[in-house]
């Protein structure tokens, strides 16, 4: 296995969280819009990470023990399928018939303890970014008498 | 003369050297992309060196093609001071955390040239003072 690999994993890690943090924000921020571009309310979003299939150079090479080739998160931004949230207010503009407006179904408290997990999560693979680097930098002193 | 060429102009001492310039140019590329992080419009640069290193492999592990190893390395040399940066066909915009990752990863890569380059000249040292 290539060494720096470990840094393709742990920056693919990096980039799903940010992704993640982008679209939480995004929710957050738009929790009242409610006309967006195409006349409707916003639709809250999510991140679905999947790991990249591993090809068959990498399932040939996971004989030789680089197992790691194929488990690349990759993240991919879907709508959520959350019902949205009706408020009584007839002298909004984008008031229905009945009066009711709908308000993107963005749930801070869930969003709150997303960004907590996305923190933690990103901070991880910091820390083994962090890691892999010391090993390879005492890597380095073999044989250095030091 | 080959045994000159050996303490200090050999293909590995070359090919260290010409690794440590493009560590450098590497790094430039890096800063250039974290100072224009916020410009609007401006795509990240990367190095070119890696993929011509992958082309120096092939043409060396091609029987069929001529792999003369100082020919190679001059061409090497040339096509890194010609054309040294290209666009990052990866990314489209400036993402901080990973210009550092890749930072980190320039930097460690620079170190483990350095310490590489200082045991080929440690071999050369014990073989003029014979061992001693």
């Amino acid at each position: 296995m290539d060494v720096t690999s470990i840094f393709d994993v742990s920056a693919a890690g990096m980039n799903l969280e940010r992704m993640r943090l982008e679209v939480s924000a995004a929710n957050l921020a738009n929790a009242n819009t409610t006309r967006g571009a195409d006349g409707l309310a916003y639709t809250p979003q999510q991140v679905v990470a999947r790991s990249t299939a591993p090809s068959f150079e990498a399932l040939f090479q996971g004989f030789g023990g680089d197992s790691l080739a194929g488990a690349v998160p990759v993240g991919q931004v879907q709508t959520a399928d959350l019902a949205p949230r009706q408020v009584y207010d007839p002298s909004h503009p984008d008031a229905d018939a009945r009066g009711f407006v709908s308000y993107p179904g963005v749930n801070p408290v869930s969003e709150m303890v997303n960004l907590i997990g996305i923190t933690r999560a990103y901070e991880a693979n910091v820390r083994a970014f962090n890691a892999g680097r010391n090993m390879l930098l005492k890597a380095l002193e073999i044989g250095s008498g030091r | 003369m080959s045994e000159i060429a050996a303490l200090g102009g050999g293909v590995t001492e070359q090919l260290v050297g010409l690794a440590l310039d493009a560590a450098l140019q590497r790094h430039e590329a890096i800063a250039a992309n974290i100072a224009n992080a916020e410009v609007e419009g401006y795509r990240p640069l990367t190095s070119r060196f890696d993929e011509l290193v992958e082309s120096l492999h092939s043409r060396v592990t091609d029987p069929s093609l001529d792999s003369s190893s100082a020919r190679l390395i001059e061409s090497l040399r040339g096509s890194l001071e010609n054309q040294p940066w290209m666009m990052d066909p990866a990314a489209s915009r400036v993402e901080l955390d990973m210009q550092m990752a890749n930072l980190a990863r320039n930097s460690l890569q620079y170190q483990a040239l350095l310490t590489a380059s200082a045991k080929l000249a440690g071999l050369n040292d014990l073989a003029i003072t014979e061992g001693k």
